[in-house]
């Protein structure tokens, strides 16, 4: 337990001393960063200055070589050389470099001597290695060759960054000059670590952009820029993958594995020391840190990491020294007192030398580590007493050296060290027993208080961070006392004075002439003192007694601070006013909870909250208006908050006074006086408290005042008083909002209709149900014309919302009504009055009037409509609905009613809807004749007759509408009359005769409604024809007689769109490849409905082969996209089902693992040949569709190629006996080189290539280890041997590789 | 011309093929089992690829069934005599089959007496279960060969461990594991499997069946009863709208609806005979001895 409090106690102690000291290792850092940018910046400047020097170097350069006429001769070339590359790299460099003008005259010459460059070798031969090769042999910087290596090359700035300051201009002039006529290999730049040449490259550009060259690509000539390589080229280019996985890769593996193996062994060479070793390895590393860190300290520029190394090494000797005898594992003596008396010698030899360096941090390293030794060994007081003068040291040193946060150390430690010891003594707190040492305790701890507080307040700050590391110090020492002294305890009823006293003695501290010198402090002391004289009120007081006190000394505080002008008092006043008015409002909590469940009037509570809401009041809204200068930023916010809180107050003081039906007035009429005081202060948070008081007011009106338990036949008396008196409030409210701005236009609204809906509610309560609608329909007629006559908006659009309340009301209660007149007399009567007031329900210049008068039209119309629906027989209403919309559109044709179309669309549509859900259903007759048949083919005739009567929008496509919705019912005819398994062939073949006929009237919407029927015979079979079971007798499957001759109509429209006549149908969009997928799609299903589950697979791969042909002997790139995907599908299918998904006990033959998957893989590259005859087509005419596109069609090669691959491959791994994996894989890997040197197809000799990796890579990592002798050594041979065969196969295409590179 | 010369052939064909389809007095059942069943086997196929890594031990499996089975055991009301004998003679004919299994588990089988369950089911690690409805629908030992065979390849295979294994091996089969799964209700493993998965078990069930002494007609007998019963069990919509609410409310449940069309599989199982030379023999009688006692259990 105590090694727990130890260890927590040293951990509270250590993590605010490592906190400081990582704050002030951070302000060494940010010192450190500063010079090393200065550092840089010295460089780059003379950087800058080097290339001026080199540029006036070349140009002299130049210059003398133009007049020995040496430079107009070309150097010798040699002669496998290519002319062209000489060219383009010259070009290049033009590109590259464009010379500053005053240059341009005398750089020609020197650039026009340009070595031919190869190329090819310089491939692997990053250009600023070969040019910083070049200079380090001091050849001239101006050496165009490996300027001439273009893309990668760019970082020309190199010769910039070499150590050119060490050229002689003069003396050496002849000796650079013999490279440029002998230009070196390009080889020999390989030796060049490519890290420098990174680094100095940027370093270089980062000149050349200072001295105004500029290195970008785009300042080059258009003309002259080099073709922007893809991705891939330049990974081609970069890594010659071909040659490196053939040549060097494996070799390397061997070399990793010995690392490894090395590293296996120093791991275990460490493991048997005994605890006097460890001791001296400690020792040791302390003694290496220390040393190491008193040897860097010596040098300025490793001072910091020297402080570290001390402080580290000195915290390393003192654990060691520790963990003799405390750690277990390390422990090789076993005095204490001797241990105690080395940890001081150790500590005590620490501070004398880390003194020496003026370091803060290695001195507080110090004091940490003697807090910490007296931490562990006091048993008495006298380890108290070191602890004293140990904080009267550091309150010194603080004082003397400017080290304030080591005071901050000081204080943490002196206070964290006397708990500690408290807690040794009593571990459960010393919980009011008295204890012997109490007095000498409490002395120490105020001796603490008193020295810390000395020096915060005597001390001389320079720098604002100073300033604020003291506060924090200050604040500490306040905090640390009053915690350690609540955990000794003796007496809490003395808190009181205990906690008065010290702030007093603080407030003290605050107004002393010394302190005030200093602001903060004098602010932080006077803070400090008033808060813990507040503080202590409620140790010695209670109850409303509290808010009294508190409520009178933040009065006198702020009018103290009013008077004497004194910010400080002020702004502690209204503080202190605040928190009394939190405190008021956590204690009227109990009236919330006591008005749960009584109503019983509480006066006194009332009294004293309303009279702390007048005085909240008279601050924010008097006492502010009288100073307003004094009132400005943070205290205007508080006293906005006094504001909120006397709101809050007055709420619930009318609230404990006034209950029942009546606290909704009382506080309707708080929200009056609210608005009121808004309209003559214009102290707009009056408003936003009127706002919530609103909220406040509305919702008691409905919950309390409308008694909602109790409805008609029952009356209330109160809600009838009180609901029309909230009501008026609310109007009288909105008079007193009439203002311009926005939030009050918003309120007056709400009250307005908060006004509207309690009289509602009250019709609704006091009202039979069945005249409810009757009744709000007369307030909606009121309320329209009012609205119109006085011109208020709200009104209208009230009148309106009562108007949707009638309708619900209608539609809730009235249809249903048993008595015959309170169902037509409502509905008429509304209806009635809904036609009466359609022209007259808004504002006259109301935008939306237009569509007001339709809505209430509609409403009437929509009444009739649903009354007939009520009343007319079920079968018979489709026919009745559709005779009215046939009646209305004749009648706009001759009276030109405007809604009147639109209204017969809806019922027309109503009608379709009522024969898709009933009339297509039902089998009943009438006079012997199929009921379905005659309403459905009614409606099928009035909807084409609408088509051609009604009134329409002037788009074509509107009208056929109704032949679209004639052509589903039809449809829907013949799925309701055919067999299930007929509905695909006879939808396909009505889709069949829809498109000959569109495509012979050239209606295209026709021709639509005959790609919707295909489509949902495309459909169908996926729920019928697909699973449909041979009957017994049946010599085909029912699959292939119905579906494949919907195959056959897909393909044969196919056809029919491909003709020059068929024209795009939807922009540029035709449905034709969608319906050559429908009849492909439709082999594929019947192919994996009816082939065994092994064999999809090979099915599908088949028709995939079938498929490209069909694309190349008639050129249909369609064809082709349903050929790749089908090519995914395979090997979805075969890598889930096939290889992971078949059974776990293989059997071979032609439903085994291999045959089929071997099969599948044959038919797919079977197609490869046909597939790059095609790729020729594609070279002239290109891919345009997007699926094309992103099908990679012009690369289908590769999908033929790796569909098969992934299949082999993975069969192998799955399948295969696991000795035999990895010889399988050798030699299909080999074949895939093969085949890829046949078709000269580079990805797949990669592929090969990476399968050989893998080979080796499992050898290294499995083979070896798990295989059995006889397979380990078949597939060593073997794989070894097709290893071998890689290298003679490129050694006899060499040039055909090279080629194709 | 060439156009109305083959828009006419396209409408005969296609003509000829609605004639045809509707001439034919078939009740086909409308339903998304198509689409339903290339869901499950695609999604059966990509989850089994993990199956190939999570393999879990013998033991463990036979750990796992037994608590399974432990739960679903103590269910049962107590057996009367009648079934306490029924379930014996399933025993015996069942560990009869199992002989010639691949896997050497802990074969027991167990009769749930419920007439309304015509179905069957197995349990990871060994335990068939069989219900009395289906009971009462075997008419021969060499059916309840089948049955039992069909049922045991599903654990021979790996079917029903595969349910749990992943889980399983993920939390090395520890015992809060066991229970966890044990928590799996039972109408989980009566939903049957993948269409391919009962192919499989349909096929290498009648092979150990067959192996095990039983007649290869039993098999076919019972297919073709249960093709029968599928024809009265499946309901046919008389409307468009009937279809759409039976497709929409078709479940996953159920025996037929989770098994392959009975007539698929009675064509399996015809050509596994062909192929591997199945010999017929006369069936087994379907034959239960037990006593009444005076206490009438």
């Amino acid at each position: 337990m105590e090694l727990i409090v130890a260890l927590v106690g040293g951990v509270l102690v250590t993590v605010p001393i490592a906190a400081l000291m990582a704050l002030i290792r951070t302000g060494n850092l940010r010192k450190l960063f500063d010079y090393n940018s200065q550092q840089f910046r010295d460089r780059l400047t003379d950087l800058t200055g080097e290339v001026a020097h080199l540029k006036r170097q070349l140009a002299e350069l130049s210059l003398r070589l133009d007049q020995q006429g040496i430079a107009a001769s070309p150097a010798p070339l040699p002669k496998e050389e290519p002319k062209a590359a000489t060219v383009a790299a010259a070009a290049s460099l033009q590109s590259a470099i464009p010379l500053p003008v005053p240059h341009k005259e005398s750089a020609p010459p020197a650039f026009a001597v340009h070595p031919p460059v190869n190329l090819q070798a310089e491939v692997s031969a990053p250009a600023p290695s070969v040019f910083l090769k070049q200079s380090g042999q001091n050849q001239p910087p101006s050496s165009p060759k490996p300027l001439v290596n273009t893309d990668h090359l760019m970082p020309i700035a190199a010769p910039v960054a070499s150590p050119v300051s060490e050229v002689k201009p003069e003396p050496q002039a002849k000796k650079l000059m013999e490279p440029a006529m002998n230009p070196p290999q390009p080889t020999a730049s390989t030796s060049m670590p490519g890290g420098t040449a990174e680094r100095i490259p940027s370093l270089a550009d980062e000149a050349l952009k200072t001295s105004g060259w500029s290195t970008s690509r785009s300042t080059a000539a258009p003309d002259s820029t080099p073709p922007r390589k893809s991705f891939a080229e330049r990974l081609r280019g970069t890594l010659p993958l071909e040659e490196l996985l053939g040549g060097n890769l494996f070799a390397k593996i061997g070399i990793i594995l010995i690392v490894l193996g090395l590293a296996y062994w120093a791991k275990t060479a460490i493991i048997s020391m005994g605890p006097g070793a460890r001791v001296a390895l400690l020792y040791a590393a302390g003694g290496i840190l220390l040393g190491g860190g008193i040897w860097l300290e010596g040098r300025e520029r490793y001072k910091i990491i020297g402080h570290g190394g001390i402080g580290g090494g000195w915290a390393t000797l003192f654990f060691a020294t520790y963990a003799m005898h405390n750690v277990r594992a390390l422990t090789v003596i076993s005095s204490n007192p001797l241990d105690c008396i080395l940890m001081f010698a150790v500590a005590i030899a620490m501070v004398a030398h880390t003194l020496r360096y003026k370091s803060q941090l290695v001195t507080g390293l110090a004091f940490l580590l003697a807090f910490f030794t007296i931490a562990l060994s006091q048993d008495s007081v006298y380890a108290l007493a070191a602890g004293v003068i140990l904080a009267a040291g550091i309150v010194a040193i603080a004082l003397r050296m400017g080290w304030y946060e080591l005071e901050v150390f000081g204080i943490l430690a002196s206070f964290g060290n006397h708990f500690y010891w408290l807690y040794k003594q009593f571990p459960g707190g010393v919980a009011g027993h008295a204890f012997p040492q109490f007095w000498p305790s409490a002395i120490i701890l105020i001796f603490y208080w008193a020295i810390f507080r000395v020096s915060y307040v005597a001390r001389r700050i320079s720098a604002p961070r100073d300033e604020k590391i003291s506060t924090i110090a200050a604040l500490l020492n306040t905090m640390l006392l009053g915690a350690v002294m609540k955990f000794q305890s003796t007496r809490p009823e003395l808190a009181f004075y205990a906690i008065l006293a010290i702030g007093v003695a603080e407030f003290i501290f605050g107004q002393m002439p010394i302190t005030r010198r200093r602001r903060p402090a004098f602010v932080l002391l006077t803070v400090i003192g008033t808060l813990l004289i507040f503080a202590s009120v409620p140790f010695k007081f209670s109850g409303n007694s509290i808010a009294l006190f508190w409520m009178i000394t933040a009065e006198a505080l702020l009018v103290a601070g009013i008077v004497q002008a004194e910010v400080v008092f002020r702004r502690l006043g209204l503080l202190a006013g605040l928190a009394t008015g939190l405190l008021v409002l956590y204690e009227a909590w109990d009236i919330v909870v006591l008005r749960q469940h009584s109503d019983l009037p509480r006066i006194q509570d009332g009294i004293l909250l309303l009279t702390c809401g007048a005085l909240f009041y008279l601050n924010a809204l008097f006492i502010r208006r009288k100073w307003k200068l004094l009132f400005v930023g943070f205290d205007g916010t508080t006293v906005t908050i006094h504001s909120y809180i006397g709101c809050a107050t007055a709420f619930l003081g009318l609230w404990s006074i006034f209950t029942g039906d009546w606290t909704a007035i009382a506080w309707a009429a708080l929200m009056l006086g609210a608005i009121l005081g808004k309209r003559y202060l214009d102290d707009r948070h009056l408003l936003a408290q009127a706002c919530a008081l609103f909220f406040t007011v509305w919702f008691s009106a409905v919950a309390v005042n409308g008694h909602l338990s109790d409805a008609y036949p029952h009356h209330i008396t109160m809600r009838l008083i009180t609901l029309p008196i909230i009501a008026i409030l609310f109007y009288v409210s909105a008079w007193a909002l009439t203002a311009a701005d926005q939030l009050r236009q918003s309120l007056r609204s709400l009250a307005l209709w908060a006004a509207v809906s309690l009289f509602a509610l009250l019709a609704w309560f006091e009202v039979a149900p069945a005249w409810v609608a009757l009744v709000w329909m007369a307030l909606a007629v009121a309320f329209s014309l009012v609205a119109r006559s006085i011109k208020q908006q709200d009104l209208a659009y009230q009148s309106h919302v009562l108007v949707v309340g009638v309708a619900v009301q209608l539609f809730a209660v009235n249809l249903y009504a048993q008595n015959t007149p309170e169902r037509y007399l409502p509905f008429f009567g509304c209806a009635a009055a809904l036609y009466a007031i359609s022209r007259f329900c808004t504002l006259q210049d109301a935008a939306y009037r237009r569509p007001a008068a339709w809505l209430h039209t509609w409403a009437a119309t929509a009444l009739i409509a649903a009354l007939a629906w009520k009343e007319s027989p079920q079968l018979w209403l489709t026919a009745i609905w559709a005779a009215f919309a046939l009646s209305l559109a004749v009648i706009d044709r001759i009276f030109d009613v405007e809604e009147f179309p639109f209204q017969a669309h809806t019922l027309a549509l109503l009608a379709v809807l009522r024969a898709v859900t009933l009339n297509l259903y039902t089998q009943d007759q009438w006079r012997g004749v199929d009921l379905r048949l005659i309403t459905v083919s009614i409606l099928v005739a009035v909807l084409y007759a609408l088509a051609r009567w009604v009134r329409m929008p002037e788009s074509i496509h509107a009208r056929h509408a109704y032949t679209w919705v004639a052509s589903v019912l039809a449809a829907w005819l013949m799925w309701s009359e055919l067999q299930p398994i007929s509905v695909a062939i006879g939808l396909a073949l009505f889709g069949l005769v829809l498109f000959e006929l569109g495509t012979w009237w050239q209606q295209r919407q026709i021709r639509f409604q005959a790609y919707t029927a295909l489509t949902a015979a495309f459909a169908r079979i996926f729920f019928v024809n697909l699973t449909a079971a041979v009957l017994p007798g049946e010599l085909i499957s029912p699959r292939i007689y119905t579906v494949l001759p919907i195959a056959l109509i897909f393909f044969f429209i196919w056809a029919q769109l491909q003709s020059d006549k068929a024209k795009p149908e939807i922009g540029s969009w035709s449905p034709r490849d969608l319906i050559a997928y429908f009849g492909t799609a439709c082999i594929v299903a019947v192919l994996y409905f009816q082939m065994p589950v092994e064999r999809i697979v090979g099915a599908w791969a088949a028709l995939a082969l079938v498929l490209v042909i069909a694309a190349w002997a008639l050129n249909k790139e369609v064809f082709l996209q349903q050929a790749v995907l089908l090519v995914l599908g395979v090997v979805g299918r075969g890598v889930t089902h096939n290889i992971f998904g078949g059974s776990y006990f293989s059997v071979d033959g032609w439903r085994g693992n291999f045959a089929v998957l071997s099969i599948a893989s044959a038919l797919l590259l079977v197609a490869l040949p046909i597939i790059f005859r095609m790729r020729k087509r594609f070279a002239e005419h290109p891919i345009e569709s997007r699926l094309g596109r992103c099908l990679a069609l012009t690369h289908t090669e590769q999908w033929f190629f790796f569909a098969p691959a992934v299949l082999i491959t993975l069969m192998i791994a799955v399948k295969m006996n696991a000795g035999m994996v990895t010889l399988s894989w050798g030699v299909e890997g080999v074949l895939m080189i093969a085949l890829g040197f046949l078709v000269s197809q580079r990805s797949y000799r990669i592929t090969g290539l990476l399968l050989l990796l893998i080979c080796v890579g499992k050898i290294a990592c499995f083979d070896f280890w798990r295989l059995s002798e006889t397979d380990r050594y078949i597939t060593f041979i073997v794989v070894g041997a097709a290893m071998v065969s890689v290298p003679i196969l490129y050694g006899r295409y060499r040039e055909t590789v090279r080629r194709l590179l | 011309m060439k156009h109305v010369l083959a828009l006419v052939a396209v409408l005969l064909v296609t003509g000829s093929a609605l004639y045809f389809a509707q001439h034919k007095k078939r009740q086909d059942a409308v339903n998304a089992n198509a689409v339903v069943d290339m869901a499950a086997d695609w999604q059966r196929d990509v989850t089994r690829v993990p199956m190939q890594f999570t393999r879990i031990s013998d033991e463990q499996e036979t750990q796992i069934g037994d608590e399974l089975a432990r739960r679903y055991v103590l269910v049962q009301p107590e057996q009367s005599a009648e079934t306490r004998a029924t379930g014996q003679y399933v025993d015996e004919v069942g560990k009869r089959v199992a002989l010639h299994a691949k896997r050497r588990l802990n074969y027991r089988f167990h009769l749930i007496a419920d007439a309304n369950l015509i179905n069957a089911f197995a349990l990871p690690g060994g335990h068939i279960f069989i219900g009395q409805g289906l009971m009462d629908q075997i008419t021969s030992e060499d059916e309840l060969a089948f049955v039992l065979g069909h049922e045991l390849e599903h654990i021979d295979h790996y079917h029903a461990v595969e349910r749990v294994q992943i889980e399983a091996r993920l939390k090395s089969a520890s015992l809060d594991v066991v229970a966890a799964i044990a928590d799996i209700p039972m109408s989980l493993w009566q939903a049957g499997y993948s269409k391919d998965q009962e192919f499989e078990a349909d096929r290498e069930g009648l092979r150990i069946s067959v192996a095990a002494g039983y007649s290869p007609r039993g098999a076919v007998n019972l297919t073709q009863r249960l093709t029968k019963l599928r024809r009265e069990y499946v309901m046919h919509a008389a409307t468009p709208a009937d279809e759409l609410s039976q497709v929409a409310i078709d479940g996953l449940t159920g025996y037929f609806r989770s098994h392959p069309l009975p007539a698929e599989r009675l064509q399996q199982i015809n050509e596994v005979i062909a192929l591997d030379h199945l010999k017929d023999k006369s069936l087994t009688k379907f034959h239960v001895e037990y006593e009444v006692t005076s206490g009438g259990k």
